[in-house]
């Protein structure tokens, strides 16, 4: 009898550790926000290499779209789940905006991971712990570095205006040849609208660091008034990829675009060649994107090995810098090693790190940055 | 001599306006079916500097477009097969029970496509996710079905009607069940009927994107859907090859179904 | 006795269409009003303040976009039809009939390319005419109304060159005789006597442009939008159910207004279906 019991222990035992070599089949569903350039890095790019790595991983990639909008999808869809009181959530990993990542915290959305991810020693940007003024430390790792800048087509602008100022005083000599997309349809319009305000206000600073006071607010009438005036002689486009477009075909001159997305339209043949950027003085603001993960995600072992693959060096610096364009987001000495020269020279020929350094702006904090969107709604649209 | 003058006079007007009004009627189309085989194509330049089938290999290449082509396809056939299930029984019940306020009823399947649509279909969204049919392809069937009841109903409910009642008398005096009458007689002369519906369904199925969007989007793209967000991110390509993939069988069976035609069922087709 | 038990089989058979109406549509119907006056758990009219505070210019711009897409569909088919009603042009017929079953969205993709800026339809103009730019008509109302048109005048060709075939010859006829030449038919025989029918293309025209939404979404400019547009905007960017219900009911009642003439009208013209 005992003889048997052993025999059966023995084989019980053997199957669970035969099992535990076979892992469970596993489907990682992310959810990006983003242009199309997003979806496409994770879906044709980041998950073969990723599947390649954990065979029993399908990576299913669900993109929401550009600007707060996508944000707000993934949002959403993240209370649902909650609302839902379910204990597994369906969504495992999120990519998501720096405002949706605080809406994602003040509703208990995602949870703090970054304690166990060893390439966060790695980020030496400050966007790994604030985002918009608020702190976000532990919730996030950035996935990348993104600016804004103007681009122009040298055909027809021999002399592109350096500053905001000089901008003003071309668009009214070429009148409908600027165009940006407003605040809607993505981030490059919004950029825009709040490199004006930084411009125009007496206290940038307080605008993107804090604190927030109503009376730094004051002068605000009267610097979209003046936008308000500009406008009338810009055209406006559909979205971040909508200036892309008409800067392509001709339709306007010049127009504020995501540097990473111009440099992958140009190496997919949907961009003219010939058109360049430049980042206008006092600057405009950049972002970074953030992996999140859902408070109860099922799958969350896997999510951290998935934004450990993308961030670590060797990867980081194929796919994020060489292949899309963005800026790294954990230190340029990792991934420098990683990289030829050439591809730095890309990345930084027209917008020096110098310029970067001095012009690359940070986005306002989250109650300024609420009031300027609103303010403009109200004050610029109607 | 001066008839002759007044014949030329006449042909290059004609020609003008036939050139007027291809331009008005098939321009639109020329500029979606130049992009899709463009890879490069920047101003001034009027035609594309370099061109590439890789776009429309990919309708036929695993992978995004090839994935939603599919998935509406799926929807669109089953959407059919339970638009006309519902329908056939319907129909049959129009057409011979003279049942009261006939018309109010008929009228009432009408409402999905003759008045605005969006808001409901938000609301089922609504609905189906607190059911977790979002994101689901069920739940795009389901809302196709119902919208499409109409199409099915009405052509079916007409043809029904136009099958001579002596027909199915005389085969009644011989002692047949009506069961049997629907099935030996009715239903196989509304055949014609009954495909044109089909057809209709389909063809609204294939094209529809607001039930979709709200529905199925961001998880799951039905060609339209992908569409949609190929165009709004300038993916002109993309979006273009979609476009005209999605454009033939609705040219093609314009054709066949044209004698069925009636303004205010095709009145939904596209919305 | 035997009547009931028809009724009652007949009642059984349009039952699982029934059901799928009533779950499908009119549940979801209910609910747009009902969450239209819900804001948080209190019942009340904030949500169409919100609407008529932020949205009352886009309002007035649909019915007005709407309005005008029809009057020019209606101009455009009545020429169509009265040309074909006289001659026949094989052409002409078939052009008109090209664009009926083509998708909304897909009119939206190709006219925002063929009406863009540098799009086709410059490019071509550009080089016939010798200029060397033209206004882009994308992303505005003469494109959307464009847009609508190209979309809606077909069927509405189909609806009145309907009409127009199955009258009577002999009003023609007499008309010519005393010397009457075609458009002053058109004007004083045709369209007075197939006024039902026009009316009917009106309105179906007219409410289905003012409810569809991806071709405003594709052609339409950034602003002032039509309603279906800022009823998505509502959901997918703010969440907001309240206020796209809200302006859900008010396209309704927007539509109603025709609607109930559409209803009385066809009650007047023996139901909607004819074998």
């Amino acid at each position: 009898m005992r003889r048997l019991c052993g025999v059966v222990l023995l084989i019980v035992a053997a199957l669970l550790l035969a099992q535990a070599d076979i892992p469970v089949k596993v489907t990682l569903t992310m959810m990006v926000a983003g242009d199309q350039n997003m979806v496409d890095f994770f879906q044709y790019e980041i998950a073969p290499e990723f599947e390649k790595l954990y065979p029993n991983v399908k990576v299913k990639v669900v993109g929401t779209g550009p600007g707060d909008a996508g944000s707000q999808q993934i949002i959403q869809q993240l209370q649902l789940e909650k609302d839902s009181g379910k204990d597994k959530w369906a969504i495992d990993l999120v990519v998501i905006h720096e405002a949706g990542t605080i809406w994602g915290i003040e509703r208990g959305l995602i949870r703090q991971y970054t304690d166990f991810l060893t390439t966060r020693r790695l980020v030496t940007m400050k966007t790994a712990e604030v985002a918009l003024g608020v702190n976000v430390d532990g919730y996030v790792m950035p996935m990348f570095h993104s600016q804004t800048a103007i681009a122009y087509n040298p055909r027809f602008v021999k002399d592109p205006p350096k500053s905001y100022a000089e901008l003003v005083e071309w668009v009214k000599k070429n009148p409908k040849k600027f165009g940006y997309n407003g605040i809607k349809g993505g981030m490059s319009g919004v950029s825009f609208v709040f490199g004006w305000v930084y411009w125009k206000s007496k206290n940038p600073d307080v605008l993107m660091n804090g604190p927030f006071d109503e009376k730094y607010m004051e002068d605000w009438p009267q610097i979209y008034a003046e936008l308000k005036e500009f406008n009338k002689y810009v055209t406006m486009t559909a979205g971040n990829a909508g200036t892309l477009d008409a800067l392509n075909r001709g339709e306007i001159w010049m127009g504020p675009v995501w540097v990473d997305m111009f440099y992958t339209w140009i190496r997919e043949g949907r961009m003219d060649p010939n058109i360049r950027l430049i980042l206008p003085e006092p600057g405009m603001p950049g972002q970074p994107m953030y992996f999140a993960i859902p408070t109860k995600a099922a799958n969350a072992d896997y999510a951290l090995k998935l934004i450990e693959f993308v961030t670590s060096p060797a990867v980081h610096a194929k796919y994020i810098v060489d292949k899309f364009n963005w800026y790294p987001a954990i230190g340029v000495e990792y991934v420098s090693p990683h990289l030829g020269k050439e591809v730095f020279e890309r990345l930084y020929r027209d917008i020096k790190e110098a310029d970067l350094l001095k012009f690359g702006k940070r986005m306002p904090i989250a109650d300024y940055r609420t009031r300027m969107l609103e303010a403009y709604e109200r004050w610029v649209e109607k | 001599m001066s008839v002759r003058r007044f014949s030329i006079l006449k042909l290059t007007l004609k020609v003008v306006l036939v050139f007027i009004i291809l331009m008005l009627v098939v321009g639109p189309f020329v500029g979606i079916a130049i992009w899709s085989f463009a890879r490069v194509w920047y101003w001034p330049s009027p035609i594309p500097q370099e061109l590439t089938l890789r776009y429309w290999s990919e309708v036929f290449r695993q992978g995004r477009v090839l994935d939603s082509l599919i998935l509406s396809l799926k929807i669109a056939l089953l959407t059919v097969g339970f638009s006309i299930a519902i329908a056939i029984p319907a129909a049959y019940a129009f057409a011979r029970y003279r049942l009261p306020a006939e018309r109010i009823l008929l009228f009432l399947f009408l409402m999905p496509q003759a008045f605005p649509q969006l808001p409901v279909f938000i609301n089922l969204a609504r609905i189906f996710g607190k059911m977790g049919l979002r994101g689901n392809m069920w739940g795009i069937v389901m809302a196709h079905t119902m919208a499409s009841l109409v199409f099915s109903l009405w052509i079916i409910t007409a043809t029904f009607k136009s099958i001579p009642l002596e027909l199915e008398q005389a085969a009644q005096n011989l002692g047949a069940s009506r069961w049997r009458v629907f099935w030996t007689i009715t239903f196989p002369l509304g055949i014609p009927g009954v495909i044109a519906g089909a057809i209709h369904v389909f063809l609204w199925s294939m094209g529809e994107f607001n039930a979709a969007f709200f529905i199925g989007a961001p998880f799951i793209q039905t060609a339209p859907v992908l569409m949609y967000t190929a165009s709004a991110g300038y993916n002109m390509q993309i979006a273009s090859v979609i476009a005209i993939v999605l454009m033939i069988p609705s040219l093609l069976f314009m054709f066949v179904i044209e004698r069925f035609l009636k303004a205010e069922y095709i009145a939904g087709i596209g919305g | 006795m035997k009547r009931r038990r028809e009724l009652f089989v007949g009642f059984l058979l349009i039952l699982p269409a029934l059901i799928v109406l009533g779950a499908l549509y009119v549940y979801p119907l209910i609910l747009s009003v009902y969450t239209s006056f819900t804001v948080g758990e209190k019942y009340g009219l904030a949500n169409y303040a919100k609407a008529f505070d932020i949205y009352w210019r886009d309002i007035v711009y649909s019915v007005l976009i709407s309005f005008v897409t029809t009057v020019v569909t209606l101009f455009a088919s009545v020429v169509v039809s009265g040309y074909l009603r006289f001659r026949n042009w094989k052409f002409l017929e078939l052009m008109y009939k090209l664009p009926l079953f083509i998708p909304f969205l897909i009119v939206g993709h190709a006219m925002r390319v063929f009406l863009a800026p540098h799009g086709t339809l410059n490019n071509l103009l550009t080089r016939i005419l010798r200029i060397e730019e033209l206004p882009g008509l994308s992303r505005s109302w003469i494109g959307l109304v464009w847009a609508f048109v190209w979309i809606m005048t077909p069927y509405a060709t189909l609806i009145v060159l309907g009409a127009f075939r199955s009258l009577d010859s002999a009003y023609i006829e007499a008309a010519q005789n005393v010397g009457a030449s075609k458009w002053k038919i058109i004007i004083d025989v045709l369209i007075p006597m197939c006024r039902p029918s026009i009316m009917v293309a009106f309105i179906l025209t007219f409410v289905r442009t003012i409810s569809s939404l991806t071709i405003p979404i594709m052609v339409g400019p950034a602003s002032p939008n039509m309603i279906t547009v800022n009823m998505m905007f509502r959901v997918n960017y703010f969440n907001d159910w309240g206020t796209a219900n809200a302006l859900g009911v008010i396209s309704y009642l927007i539509v109603m207004v025709f609607a109930i003439y559409y209803l009385k009208f066809m009650a007047a013209e023996r139901g909607g279906i004819k074998a």
